[in-house]
Order: structure tokens, then C-alpha cells, then sequence
């Protein structure tokens, strides 16, 4: 076949081919009478090359009458109105959808039957054609009150037509929007349709398209899954590889919002495709949006799909403005619908009677197999192994906090709330019971153990909000310790609105917002830490609280300390250093964190010495009360080691920092963000030691595990994408290195007030990079720029503008300009 | 550098934002670095499906999964982004056709398109097929040559091809339309 088209010869051959399709473009913008005219006006006689512009404009006009435009652009369809396919005259056009039109058809034999077919824009060839009778066939054996059954189907002059059971109907999301249905309503229809996609899944038949376009409820309120069309049967019973729908459309394979990660990155479609389907539908039903509400776009879905996991329902409907449905998505739903969801298609429902089975049991309040820990591994990737230690020592923390709780709704409140309280101490005993520290999974453990039990407790005493509240804070802050960010965030989100809803006391508000505020922190969203902390410290003052006071003040000190308010952050560490000291030994040794904040803080104003010497005392604070090789103590070291670095006492600092490296990677794993910031720091020291190939090779995989755990705006990934860019520059990498720099460089401005140092020091970075790769005349403008931007900010003793006399003074010697370079020099210390 | 996949990540970052800058040579390179991963891509994902079918789209879907740099493309970027890789696509493709059909692998059958949209049945056709008409079509119609190219080969729009080609959306809705007729006439073509 392939070869007989190109040296096809006689009308067809060369110029012929040439002419015959300019006539027939030319044709199309003739109409009726006109066009005949014109065809036999440049044809002439010759019918053989009059026949092959006939064939061409057969099939530009065929494709027309079946999409109704030519491909988008606004035109009236061909009526089809009259016309017979088998057994059935089409009578009205009822629709139009990605594969063709909808046409309402009655049977010519007589038999009263009313059906709708749709016919495929697409043409099928003989292959084709038996092919889509035999799938025909397999649709029509799919009989289930909620399928619109397939009654017939055909191919008729190369064009393909469905005949299905005609449904007079509404949209789906248009009739529990006009029946304002509820919760149970809408999952009462979601058990039909599931039972419905079973169905059709016992006949090997996936349907690969769920949505709301694709479902009509019916005035008797039966809902129907229609247009079966693009599905296929799979390969042979339990093969799994299926293509995906052949033509719904260049580059629209799939629905934004409904399909499933695997129907867009070229994976197998499956069983499970739907099951995300049916997932997809009840998400967009019941929280009243869909899956990535602001990805409309293909290529945003796509990115959107396959980069993050969905929001959870309760939160989404919380946002949509339906506070009632979020509180009846709480919990088993959102369960269902989340495992429904999950990205990896093994971890969906095994099949749509196992989602039936689920909703059924939401509906029957029974326990839901969803609730079953797969949803709360879904942000995997955070779950560090190997963080036993940090996750036991927060649970118990927690167990402190829990019991506190316990204590006061002993003293204040009824029996009631003595026995929720009592049963709820239990259950933090029965968790630290069943935790078993030989494991080989033991973060999975306590993090599964920690999130199912919660949500037990969650159905289980809902209707006593402090409790529930202080539950979310246990779990928004082991959350928080395993880098569980998104989970934590969500959790400390639904505690805020419980307690502000119920006019809780200042203590539990107080904790509450410390603990949004260092969950942001930790996420380096600065300016949206502030206020929560800002408030909490308000809040806890006038009490008697001084070790959540002091943890709020400190946290509040760091974030000072990144918003430009650095004489704020220092006034607040001195304050809350000596609130410590006039306290309890637990409550000195919490110095550690203030001593440590400032010595961070003090090396960033260039007070470089002072800056050493707090992180010398803070290490020896941290010292006293807890083991050398606790995180907490191994961070401090690393941050002394790090100013150690900066007042070039390299030599000590990096022994120290291997050290350090070594004891992090084996107790909380090579990529937990304490661990990498270390690591960090040890490219910081190889870079400050000249060593910079080494820097660049141990600067690149940081850079990359800081981004994806943190974000490309984090603080940290964006100064080790910096460093790295740096390093990379001086070791004849220019082009890799002032990419990454620019990038940094480009954030920075983004994110940072204008006027900040960080920014004049990434455009040294680039200068810098600049000159190494010769390029004189964007280094020397780049760098003054830079120069004079840290002088600002600065001053110039600070050690990166000193940095920038440097790179000035060597510029210019290269550029032979002694003059000027001896003019940089005379501004550094001698 | 210790992954090599890291580089290659980085150094395409680079050369878009060289190419941004207009600078052409970075054009090639990235038509270079971007051959590999599709061909690889192709490859593989002749291996996973039953049918020898290869969805075009779904491969320019995915190298722009995998350089998720692009995220924070500009539409205009993107509908270039997309119109260098529908290049790249028909090259990796063809040269994948041409390979199969000499070496007559898996009982001789080609690779076939199957999201092309042409109103053809697929099986019928190959990425060499379609690329040796769409160059015979370039000599009197070379707008709608690069318009089918554009679509079938990286799935393009009709704004985004209209975007890429600095045309109106009008033209090329019609010359797509006049393009895509003559293409699924000589495939189907049987004398």
C-alpha cells in the first residue's frame, strides 16, 4: 500500500496531484451551483482529473457534515435530518461531542423504537470496519439498568454509527444541581453508576471516558452511563494493555478534570482507569469542583495530574463555599474518594465493585475499607525511612499534650467529656503499644497507625470539636516533624476553623496558630508565618505558659529574622532567652533554639564572630539535656560548623560537618531536610576551600532533593541552587551553573522585597559566573550593579559585598585596567 | 557530575532559556537533546502497547512531562515548545518506521499513527507514509504541510499552530482542512 501511493501515475501523478488539489481548495469557497460551475469551467472534459478533485471535496465535506464545522470554526452543520443508518431515520439533532454528532432516530420497520445514534467523525476502513462491528457487538451484551444500552450499530459508506437506547435526561451535575441533591442522594446515584461500570467490566469492556458529560439521570432519577463508543474490550480476559481512544481528536485525548494519570502519560487503561473515573465524577459532584479546578487547560491538567495528588474533597468544598457537604465529606468520604484518586493505579480500588461495595457502606454507616491507611500514604515522598526516632519522640510529645487535655476536660466538663477524653488517653497508649521499633517500616507504621487511629477518633467524637481540635493539632504536628507538609498544613487548617467556630480559649488558640506559623516556617513561607505568630504570642503572653510561649517567640524570631526585620528578631530572641533562664531546667535548656536563631542571625549581619560564639553556646545548651546524636543537637553542630565556615575556620568546620552528615543520613536518611541542609552546608565549606568540582558534584543532587522536598521557591533550594551555581561556574561548567544562578536570581526577585541583599548576591553570582566565561563587558555591569546593591543593603563590610570588591578588582586586572582594579582593592581590609 | 539525567535536565533548562533569548543555535541543540528522549520515548512505548501504535501526542505529552521546567511556560512558549517537538516526533518517528521496515521486525508491520485524526484507518499507514506525503505536499502547499505536521505530530491546536506559524486562526482552520483532505486521500488511495 505504501508504495503505491507515492509513484502512483496517469491525473494523479506530479503536477496533476499539485493541480488537482489547488482546484479543489479553491472549490471550497464556492458553494452549490457556484462550485459546479467552477469545477467544470477548470475541468473541462477531462472527467478522470474532475473525479479526483470530487474525491477530495467528498471528503472534506463529509468531515464537515460530521463535526458540524470544519474543525472548530464556527459553520452550519449539513442537516442529516431524513437520512437512514440500518434500521433507523434520523429525525432531530440532539448534540455534539468529541467524536461526532447526536442524532434522535426511529425505526423504519414499523417497531416502535426511539434511540439515539451517534455518528463518528471519523471514517473506518474494512479492517476498521470488522473490528468495530465485533466491539459492537461485545457493547451490546452490557445490560444494566444504568448503562444506555447499545441496541445497534453499523458502518455506512466508510462512516461509523451507534444506536443507543434513547435517554431522555438531564446532565448529571445539571440534575443534582436542579434537584439541589444532598450528600447521600448524589452517593446513592454514584452506587448505581459504579454497579453500572461493573457491569460493563465483567464484559471486558472499560468505558475510559467517565464524566459528567457522559451520564444523564433520567426524570425517575436513574441515572445512565452513555457513549460507550471510545472504549475498547481488553486484549484478552486479564490482559491489561489497552491503547487509548483511537480519535476523539488531535492533541484532546482526554477529558481535563476526569482522566486519570495513565490515560495521558501512555500507560496501560484499565479497570482502574475508571475506578478514577468514577472517582473523578464524585469528586466534581459532591465538593462541587473538579479534580485540579485551576487547570483547565490539556497541558495544565496534564502537568497537574501526573505532579501533584488532589486536594482532599473536604477542603475543596470548604473552599467552594459548602461548609455542610465538607463536614459530610470528613472522613469516609473523603477516604473513598481519595483512594479512588490515587495517582498509581494499584492503589485505587481493585476493581468499581469494590468502590460500590465502599459507598455502600457510607451509606449503611458501616466501616469503610478506604479507611484503611492507603490514603494517608499518599504523599509518600515525604515519608522519610527511618524517622522512628523523630516520629516516636512527637507522638509522645503529642501523648503530653493529648493528656493535658484530658486533665482539664476532667476539671471543667460533664462525664460525657470525661469519658471521650478517657477512651481517647487509651487510644494514644493502645498506638505507642503497637508500635514496634523492630520493623523494618517503622515510619510507615506510626505514620498509618498515627492517621487511621486519628480518623477513627475524628467519626468517633466529631461532635466534640475541642477534642476533635486537639486531635488535628497531634497530627498537624507529627506531620509536621516527618516533613509531611501538605497533610500538616491541611490538619492545623480544619483545627483553626474548629476552634475560632468555638470560641476556644487563648492557651489552645495560641498553640494552634504556633503551630500554622512554624509549619510555614518550615515550608519558608515567611510573610504568611507572621501572622498566625504574631497573634499567638499576643494570645499566650498573659498566661502562665511560658515553654509554648518561648516556642512561639522563637519561631516568631526566625521569621522576623527573614522578613527583613532583623532588629525586631534580635530584640525577641534576647526576650525569650530571658524568660528561659528565669525558669525550670526544661524550660533553660529550650535556650538552645534563641541562642542558636541568633547565631544564624548574627552571621547574616556579618557579625560574623558574635554569630560563632551564641552557636558555640547554643551546641553546649543542647548538650546538656539531650544525646549527641539527637537531631536537634546534630542541627545546632551543623549551624556552628557553618559559622565556623563563613569566619573561614574551614579546617575545623568540616570534620565537624561530615561528622554530622554521617549521623544524620543513618538516623533520619540521606534526603530528610535536616540531613540535606547539612549537606548543604558541607558544599557552603568545599566551596569556601576552593574545592569547588567537589562543591558542584555534592551541590547538585542537594539542590535537586531540597527542591523537590521543599519547593523551587525554598529558601534552602534556592541557596543551594546557588551554591551549586557558583560551583559549577568555577569548575568550567559556566553554561549549567549560570543557568541554575539565573534561576535563583529570578525567584529571588520575585519573591523578595526589592532592595533585599539576597538579591544584589545571586547578581554577583552572576557576574561572577560572567567573568569566568569571559564575557568582560556583561560581568563588569552586572557586577557594579551588584556591588552597589549590597552596599546599600549592606554595607560595605559585609563579607558579600567584600566578595564583590574582589570579583571587581580581578575583573578589571583581567580586563587590563590596573588603575581600576587597585581602586576595588584599596576598599578591602588588609 | 554524579547523574547524568540531572545534567541533561539542567542543560535543557539552559538552552530554553537560550533559545528565549533568541539565540539559534540553542534551537539545534535542543532539537538534538530532545531526539534522544523522543526516540527513547517511542521506543519504549512501542514496546508497552499491543497494537504497534504509536499516539504521537501522547509522546510530545510526555517529554513535556519530563522536562517539568516548562511549567512555567508562557502559552506562546509552550505552542513553540510544542511545534519543535511535532519536528523532533517526525524525525524520531520515521527514522523508528524506516528502521522497522528494513529489519521486517514483528512480522514486517509498521508502526502506525493512531491520533492523527485524518479519517483514516489507522492501521493502514505509517510515520514514513505520512512524512513522505506531507514533503511531497510542501511543494505546493508548504503552509498546509507544516500545519498537518504541526497537529499530527505534535498536537497542536488550531490556535496554537496559528500562534506558531504567525497566521490567523482562519487560515489555518483552512488550510488544515484542505491539508488533512489530501493527506487522507493519497492514504487511502488503492489504485
Amino acid at each position: 500500500m505504501a508504495g503505491s501511493r507515492t509513484d502512483a501515475d496517469g491525473v494523479t501523478g506530479g503536477g496533476d496531484r499539485a493541480r488537482a488539489y489547488q482546484l479543489f481548495a479553491q472549490a471550497l469557497d464556492h458553494e452549490g451551483e457556484l462550485r459546479e460551475q467552477f469545477l467544470t469551467r477548470e475541468c473541462g472534459a477531462d472527467l478522470k482529473f474532475r473525479a479526483e478533485v470530487d474525491a477530495l471535496l467528498l471528503i472534506a465535506t463529509r468531515d464537515t457534515a460530521v463535526t458540524g464545522s470544519l474543525l472548530g470554526s464556527p459553520g452550519r452543520p449539513e442537516e442529516l435530518a431524513g437520512q437512514t443508518y440500518g434500521h433507523f431515520r434520523l429525525t432531530t439533532r440532539i448534540g455534539e461531542g468529541g467524536m461526532g454528532v447526536v442524532y434522535r432516530a426511529d425505526r423504519t420497520d414499523g417497531v416502535q423504537q426511539s434511540v439515539a445514534i451517534k455518528l463518528i467523525s471519523t471514517t473506518v476502513g474494512h479492517a476498521g470496519q470488522v473490528r468495530f462491528e465485533r466491539e459492537a457487538q461485545l457493547l451490546a451484551q452490557i445490560e444494566h439498568p444504568a448503562v444506555a444500552r447499545l441496541v445497534d450499530a453499523g458502518v455506512e459508506n466508510g462512516r461509523a454509527w451507534i444506536a443507543m437506547e434513547f435517554v431522555n435526561g438531564l446532565r448529571i451535575d445539571d440534575y443534582c444541581r436542579a434537584k439541589n441533591l444532598g450528600s447521600t442522594d448524589i452517593v446513592r446515584l454514584l452506587v448505581q453508576l459504579a454497579g453500572a461500570v461493573a457491569a460493563a467490566h465483567r464484559m471486558l469492556v472499560v468505558h475510559n471516558d467517565i464524566k459528567p458529560a457522559n451520564v444523564l439521570v433520567t426524570a425517575e432519577g436513574v441515572p445512565k452511563l452513555i457513549d460507550f463508543g471510545i472504549s475498547r474490550a481488553l486484549q484478552e480476559a486479564g490482559a491489561v494493555g489497552l491503547s487509548g481512544p483511537a480519535t476523539v481528536g488531535v492533541g484532546r485525548l482526554f477529558s481535563p478534570g476526569f482522566a486519570a494519570p495513565e490515560q495521558i502519560n501512555g500507560g496501560p487503561v484499565t479497570v482502574a482507569t475508571d475506578v478514577f473515573g468514577l472517582g473523578a465524577l464524585a469528586y466534581r459532584l459532591l465538593t462541587g469542583r473538579s479534580t485540579f479546578p485551576d487547570a483547565v487547560e490539556p497541558l495544565d491538567y496534564m502537568l497537574a495530574i501526573s505532579q501533584r495528588d488532589v486536594e482532599l474533597p473536604s477542603r475543596t468544598a470548604l473552599k467552594a463555599g459548602r461548609p455542610t457537604e465538607a463536614r459530610q465529606l470528613r472522613g469516609d468520604l473523603d477516604a473513598i474518594l481519595c483512594k479512588a484518586l490515587e495517582r498509581d493505579p494499584n492503589r485505587r480500588y481493585e476493581s468499581a465493585v469494590d468502590m460500590q461495595d465502599d459507598l455502600q457502606s457510607y451509606l449503611a454507616r458501616r466501616p469503610v475499607k478506604a479507611r484503611v491507611p492507603t490514603f494517608f500514604y499518599r504523599s509518600g515522598k515525604f515519608v522519610r525511612r527511618n524517622v522512628l526516632a523523630v516520629s516516636l519522640v512527637s507522638l509522645l510529645v503529642v501523648g503530653l499534650i493529648v493528656a493535658g487535655t484530658f486533665m482539664e476536660l476532667q476539671r471543667h466538663r460533664t462525664d460525657q467529656a470525661r469519658e471521650v477524653a478517657a477512651r481517647r488517653a487509651e487510644f494514644i497508649e493502645n498506638l505507642l503499644a503497637s508500635v514496634d521499633p523492630t520493623s523494618d517500616k517503622p515510619n510507615v507504621t506510626v505514620a498509618a497507625l498515627l492517621d487511621s487511629a486519628a480518623q477513627e477518633l475524628d467519626q468517633k467524637f466529631g461532635g466534640e470539636p475541642l477534642v476533635e481540635a486537639s486531635i488535628l493539632g497531634m497530627i498537624a504536628n507529627t506531620d509536621g516533624a516527618m516533613a509531611r507538609y501538605p497533610e500538616a498544613l491541611a490538619a492545623s487548617d480544619h483545627q483553626l476553623i474548629i476552634l475560632r467556630a468555638h470560641g476556644a480559649g487563648a492557651l489552645e488558640l495560641g498553640r494552634a496558630l504556633g503551630t500554622r506559623g512554624s509549619l510555614l516556617r518550615e515550608l519558608g513561607k515567611w510573610s504568611d508565618a507572621l501572622p498566625p505568630l504574631q497573634e499567638a504570642v499576643a494570645l499566650l503572653k498573659p498566661l502562665d505558659a511560658p515553654s509554648d510561649l518561648c516556642s512561639v517567640m522563637d519561631t516568631l524570631g526566625a521569621v522576623l529574622a527573614n522578613t527583613n526585620q532583623e532588629k525586631a528578631a534580635e530584640a525577641i530572641y534576647h526576650e525569650e532567652i530571658a524568660i528561659e533562664m528565669a525558669g525550670n531546667a526544661q524550660l533553660r535548656a529550650q535556650r538552645m533554639n534563641p541562642l542558636f536563631g541568633l547565631s544564624v542571625l548574627l552571621g547574616n549581619l556579618g557579625r560574623y564572630q558574635e554569630g560563632a560564639e551564641y552557636g558555640r553556646q547554643a551546641l553546649a545548651a543542647a548538650r546538656e539535656t539531650l544525646p549527641a546524636d539527637n537531631p536537634t543537637v546534630l542541627n545546632i553542630e551543623t549551624s556552628y560548623a557553618n559559622s565556623l565556615t563563613t569566619l573561614h575556620r574551614t579546617a575545623e568546620a568540616e570534620p565537624l560537618l561530615r561528622h554530622v552528615v554521617a549521623a544524620q543520613t543513618k538516623v533520619l536518611g540521606p534526603d530528610h531536610k535536616h540531613t540535606l541542609l547539612t549537606r548543604l552546608a558541607l558544599v557552603a565549606d568545599l566551596e569556601d576551600q576552593h574545592r569547588d568540582e567537589e562543591a558542584a558534584a555534592s551541590g547538585l543532587p542537594v539542590a535537586r532533593s531540597l527542591e523537590a522536598l521543599l519547593g523551587a521557591d525554598n529558601l534552602y533550594a534556592m541557596s543551594a541552587w546557588n551554591f551549586y551555581g557558583s560551583a559549577a561556574c568555577s569548575s568550567h561548567q559556566e553554561d549549567l551553573g549560570l543557568a541554575a544562578l539565573k534561576r535563583v536570581a529570578a525567584a529571588r526577585q520575585r519573591l523578595y522585597p526589592p532592595g533585599t541583599w539576597v538579591i544584589s548576591s545571586s547578581q554577583l553570582a552572576i557576574g561572577v559566573c560572567l567573568f569566568h566565561m569571559g564575557q568582560y563587558a556583561q560581568s563588569e555591569a552586572t557586577l557594579l550593579a551588584a556591588v552597589s546593591g549590597l552596599e546599600t543593603a549592606r554595607g560595605p563590610d559585609f563579607n558579600r559585598t567584600q566578595d564583590g570588591y574582589r570579583a571587581l578588582r580581578d575583573l578589571y586586572s583581567a580586563m587590563g585596567k590596573p588603575d581600576e582594579a587597585a581602586r576595588w582593592n584599596a576598599k578591602l581590609p588588609h | 557530575m554524579t547523574d547524568s539525567t540531572e545534567s541533561d535536565s539542567l542543560g535543557i533548562t539552559a538552552l530554553l532559556e537560550r533559545w528565549s533569548k533568541g539565540e539559534k543555535d540553542a534551537y539545534d541543540q535542543l532539537l538534538t537533546h530532545l531526539y534522544g528522549d523522543i526516540h527513547a520515548i517511542a521506543v519504549r512505548q512501542l514496546h508497552r502497547e499491543h497494537y504497534l501504535t504509536i499516539r504521537p501526542t501522547a509522546l510530545v505529552h510526555e517529554v513535556y512531562l519530563r522536562l517539568s521546567e516548562l511549567r512555567q511556560m508562557q502559552w506562546q512558549d509552550r505552542a513553540h515548545f510544542l511545534s519543535m517537538a511535532a519536528r523532533v516526533t517526525r524525525q524520531a518517528l520515521v527514522d523508528e518506521a524506516r528502521r522497522r521496515r528494513a529489519e521486517k521486525r514483528d512480522g514486517g508491520r509498521a508502526v502506525t499513527l493512531s491520533d492523527t485524526n485524518l479519517g483514516v484507518s489507522e492501521a493502514a499507514y505509517d510515520a514514513l507514509d505520512v512524512d513522505t506525503l506531507l514533503s511531497e505536499l510542501q511543494q505546493f502547499d508548504a503552509v498546509a504541510a507544516d500545519i498537518v505536521s504541526l497537529r499530527v505530530f505534535g498536537g497542536l491546536s488550531i490556535e496554537e499552530a496559528a500562534e506558531v506559524l504567525k497566521l490567523s486562526v482562519a487560515t489555518v482552520n483552512r488550510r488544515w482542512v484542505t491539508g488533512k483532505t489530501w493527506l487522507a486521500r493519497e492514504l487511502t488511495r488503492t489504485e
